[in-house]
């Protein structure tokens, strides 16, 4: 739950709140300022009266996009802060700190003789889950980004 | 075409360095126009309609394009603004540009080289790729 606070509440997310408060309201009001012109037979309005609303549209996804983006596990300071956890520990205790979905190790499900199969294959099904993270509607990005040759 | 295309942060480059010389290019006459159409050299209607809604079209593209570079290499955002607001100073679109592949994404373009090296160094390179091919 502190994680969705921490998406959602952060200073980065309210400022971001607040950015889209103003300019999607400021898209809309633009936007019924052109229809007006256009009824009044400006004909050049009509082009315009499109556009504001893609403007404001285009507001509320990067605003979503940038809300649901994890700054923490790409990009250069994201990669400065791994490398700087990578020196300070060992490798293990890195992994354990921060799990990021692209580098997770795959954890072996501990499958003893006498377990029943069926239980075995729902807690290695359970184990995988858990080793690939939260639920999430985006592609999974790795902290190194190939370049395609 | 191929870099046009490409995935990844390269390819995000460079449809964001495309859109930028497009839009900093258009908004010179625009702008040129609308001053001399409020000077009252003359009414420049059917200029101001070709370039206003040129850019504006092509202004939603630049956004896309900018928005998704940013995404990509986990801009902040107040360099997100500077970057969308670039698109609409005649001039500024080439400096912020500037900026903003030197300053953040050749750096990040760099360190993400280095680590892929240092993750896989037995890869070899494929040969007839120049690195300025991105």
């Amino acid at each position: 739950m502190a994680n969705v606070r921490e998406r959602w509440l952060s200073r980065r997310a309210q400022w971001l709140h607040l950015s889209v408060l103003v300019f999607v309201p400021g898209c809309a009001a633009a936007a019924w300022w052109q229809i007006n012109r256009a009824a009044d037979g400006n004909q050049l309005s009509y082009l315009y009266s499109v556009l504001w609303p893609a403007f404001g549209l285009l507001g509320l996804y990067f605003w979503w996009m940038l809300i649901h983006t994890d700054y923490d596990s790409v990009g250069l300071k994201g990669m400065q802060r791994q490398q700087a956890a990578a020196a300070s520990t060992d490798v293990e205790a890195t992994e354990a700190a921060s799990p990021s979905p692209g580098v997770a190790p795959l954890t072996a499900p501990i499958v003893s003789a006498e377990e029943d199969p069926e239980l075995a294959a729902y807690n290695a099904r359970l184990a995988e889950l858990a080793a690939q993270g939260p639920k999430t509607w985006r592609a999974r990005e790795s902290v190194v980004v190939r370049r395609e040759q | 075409m191929k870099r046009l295309t490409q995935r990844g942060l390269p390819g995000a480059l460079f449809r964001y360095q495309l859109m930028a010389n497009i839009v900093g290019v258009l908004i010179i006459p625009l702008f040129l126009f609308t001053a001399l159409h409020y000077a009252k050299v003359g009414s420049f209607k059917i200029e101001l309609a070709i370039f206003g809604v040129g850019h504006g079209y092509l202004y939603i593209v630049y956004l896309i394009a900018a928005g998704f570079l940013a995404l990509k290499a986990r801009l902040h955002i107040p360099w997100i603004i500077l970057m969308f607001a670039a698109g609409l100073v005649p001039g500024l679109t080439f400096v912020v540009e500037w900026i903003v592949v030197t300053r953040k994404i050749q750096p990040l373009i760099a360190a993400q080289d280095a680590a892929a090296a240092e993750a896989a160094p037995e890869t070899p390179e494929t040969p007839g790729v120049s690195p300025a091919a991105r």
